[in-house]
């Protein structure tokens, strides 16, 4: 599966790293001295994800917790963000990962310890509710197999009932999950299959997904959806008045515990990215324009016009209004 | 023509020969199959005179051949590889852009001879292969934009195994090795052009380079068969071809943004009773500010009674609706 593997020197020999290496397979083992002498050092292009992965086992060094932008999950509560992970082993072609790391490679961080020190001194801090997001810059389930982290993310979360992880995912992978939780999250970003099929390359069919969603309801999971990034056809309301009705039958949209809705949007950086790497995607039928914030996606009246449309067919599921939110729109 | 370029002679010399090339200076060949330039060790010679002969000749594209030395043992000698990404070591430091090419592995290019095992393991993490110019090549020649493949033999192992062989006495074999794959590479490359079919599509009227430029962009989205019934239903109407093209372009537009027509047209709606009574409305080009901008120009008294009736009935919020989405399609 990976091209070679870097191991900072070290943690070679820890119980983690061991364990990470016992379940990949790989070409070469290269001993380095620190991740972050060749990650991100130098321009690696995206599309070598395909045939020369790279893996990196590091320590993550400097701010392990970060907190979200604006109008990120839903509002009155604090929100951060812990980094666990770079990069993915799914292509989805509007990541914008492509156009943040200057490399595809993965990188997996096994201070684990050292994140939930720094979530549970938040947590020392605050009465009130706080989120910690994984999956911000990788797949939170994808590679959960691999990483085998989540026993010290439970007993942290069993130890502090205000504190709540999301682990956002498009992945089916949920043998490595303990159980649900009343502050844990497993959130899983959809569109209709066609659009999977066309560009969330690699990742798990619509079919798959609704049954992890399904099982884990049944198990008594909290299931959040985030139906982001909306892309634009010409049979967009009949595509997903249908793939609503599919997601309804896997777990009742009124009992999902919150909703976010986002349409197709780039960095400016991202979208050349996108432009050289996907130029034949689906996602250039449409005009995109510069927008406020600097981001590019469609102008204003479409946009929410797509937002609201999404938003009152979800309504007729009998949802609570405040369930839904409207991402990075404010 | 194709320029072929070499870091020493002795890798050049089949190729000379078998190219039948006739020395053009002291580094510089000529044939009929293009030119040979010898570009010497290093990436700094390349980057001095490559760009002054792509400015003297008209050179389509170059293929560097060269050998180089192997980082990852499991590359095998005298084998030649087709370079993916390439690399810079320069001052110790690993250089942040790269230069990607068509090829399948990686290379980097070395400040100097890979001579010992912590040399080589510096650069192993980003790449199978080590060179000494591929580098300052690719640099020159994505500046002129010219197409570059590179193809790299195997001479040996860098790090402490490096085989410091005399160039002099294996150049033969190795330019005999990277000639034969030159040879069969412009037999497969013959075949597949031969293959290929060209399609265009031709408008038939004659419009200005700005709707030329818009046209060239649309063209590329839309159906054919769509767009060859747009132009027989528009070479039927009585209209200059300036305004055919424009016609064209609108038909096209609508037929590839259809909610955006919608939008237009509803914005047209909601600001009518204002361009009826002498406004130039102005929107906000890429309608993302909810604002309009209103020109006027007076020269009666019933302008400015007629303009401030329009205004009075005017009715922003509609206005205000499209922007926040509130209408349907
Ligand atoms: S699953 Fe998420 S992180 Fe992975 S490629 Fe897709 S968008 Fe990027």
């Amino acid at each position: 599966m990976f091209n070679k593997v870097l191991i900072e020197k070290d943690i070679l020999n820890t119980k983690k790293t061991q364990s990470i290496l016992n379940k990949v397979k790989y070409q070469d083992l290269i001993e380095i001295d620190r991740y972050d002498e060749y990650f991100g050092k130098y321009k690696k292009p995206y599309l070598q994800k395909r045939e020369n992965l790279n893996l990196y086992i590091a320590k993550k060094k400097g701010n392990l917790i970060k907190e979200t932008p604006d109008a990120y999950g839903l509002s009155g509560d604090k929100h951060y963000y812990y980094i666990h992970q770079y990069n993915c082993i799914y292509e989805c072609e509007y990541c914008y990962l492509q156009g943040y790391f200057h490399s595809p490679d993965i990188v997996l961080f096994i201070n684990h310890d050292e994140i939930i020190n720094e979530m549970q001194k938040i947590m020392d801090q605050n009465q009130e509710r706080v989120w910690f997001h994984a999956g911000e810059f990788s797949d939170s389930l994808a590679l959960s197999h691999i990483t085998d982290e989540f026993a010290d993310y439970y007993a942290f979360l069993d130890k502090n009932p205000n504190a709540l992880i999301e682990l956002r995912t498009k992945s089916v992978n949920t043998k490595a999950l303990k159980g649900a939780r009343e502050n844990l999250y497993i959130t899983y970003s959809l569109s209709p299959q066609q659009k999977i099929k066309e560009i969330d390359l690699k990742t798990p069919s619509l079919k798959h997904r609704l049954s992890a969603i399904n099982k884990l309801y049944q198990e008594g999971y909290k299931i959040g959806i985030h139906l982001d990034p909306i892309i634009y056809n010409d049979d967009f309301k009949e595509n997903y008045q249908e793939f609503l009705d599919e997601l309804n039958t896997a777990i009742p949209i009124k009992e999902i515990q919150y909703i976010s809705i986002g349409v197709v949007r780039y960095t400016p950086n991202v979208w050349n990215e996108v432009k050289k790497n996907y130029p034949n995607s689906i996602m250039h039928k449409e005009e995109l324009v510069k927008t406020e914030g600097n981001l590019i996606r469609y102008n204003k009246p479409m946009r929410m016009w797509i937002l609201n449309t999404v938003e009152e067919m979800l309504y007729s599921y009998e949802i609570a209004k405040e369930k839904v939110y409207k991402c990075m729109e404010i | 023509m194709a320029l072929y370029i070499f870091a020493h002679r002795g890798e050049a010399q089949t190729f000379i020969k078998n190219l039948r090339a006739t020395a053009l200076d002291k580094d510089l060949y000529q044939s009929n199959n293009g030119l040979i330039y010898i570009c010497s060790e290093g990436i700094y010679d390349v980057m001095c005179r490559l760009g002054s002969i792509l400015d003297k000749y008209q050179v389509s594209k170059v293929i560097n051949y060269g050998i180089a030395g192997a980082l990852n043992n499991k590359l095998k000698i005298n084998q030649v590889y087709s370079i993916r990404s390439i690399y810079l070591e320069n001052n110790n430091e690993i250089e942040f852009k790269s230069i990607t090419l068509n090829g399948d592995t990686d290379c980097i290019t070395a400040n100097k001879r890979v001579l010992d095992e912590s040399h080589k393991n510096k650069l192993l993490p980003i790449a199978d292969i080590v060179d000494r110019e591929i580098w300052g090549i690719a640099k020159v020649c994505q500046a002129y934009n010219i197409e570059l493949q590179s193809y790299k033999l195997i001479s040996d192992f860098a790090g402490a195994s490096t085989d410091c062989f005399d160039l002099k006495n294996t150049a033969q074999i190795f330019s005999d090795l990277m000639w034969n794959h030159f040879q069969a590479r412009e037999n497969l490359a013959t075949n597949e052009n031969n293959s290929r079919m060209i399609q265009s599509y031709e408008i038939p009227w004659d419009g200005t380079q700005y709707q030329k430029n818009i046209l060239d962009k649309l063209m590329k989205k839309i159906d054919k068969n769509q767009l060859e019934t747009f132009i027989q239903n528009i070479s039927e109407q009585n209209l200059a071809e300036k305004e055919k093209i424009n016609l064209l372009i609108e038909k096209i537009n609508n037929k590839l943004y259809p909610v955006q027509a919608k939008i237009k047209e509803k914005l047209k709606r909601e600001t009518k009773v204002l361009s009826d009574n002498g406004f130039q409305v102005i929107y906000d080009q890429k309608l993302e500010k909810k604002k309009i901008k209103l020109n006027l120009e007076v020269n009666s008294q019933k302008n400015i009674s007629d303009a401030i009736r329009a205004l009075e009935k005017f009715n922003y919020q509609s206005f205000n609706e499209i922007f926040e989405g509130n209408f349907d399609v």
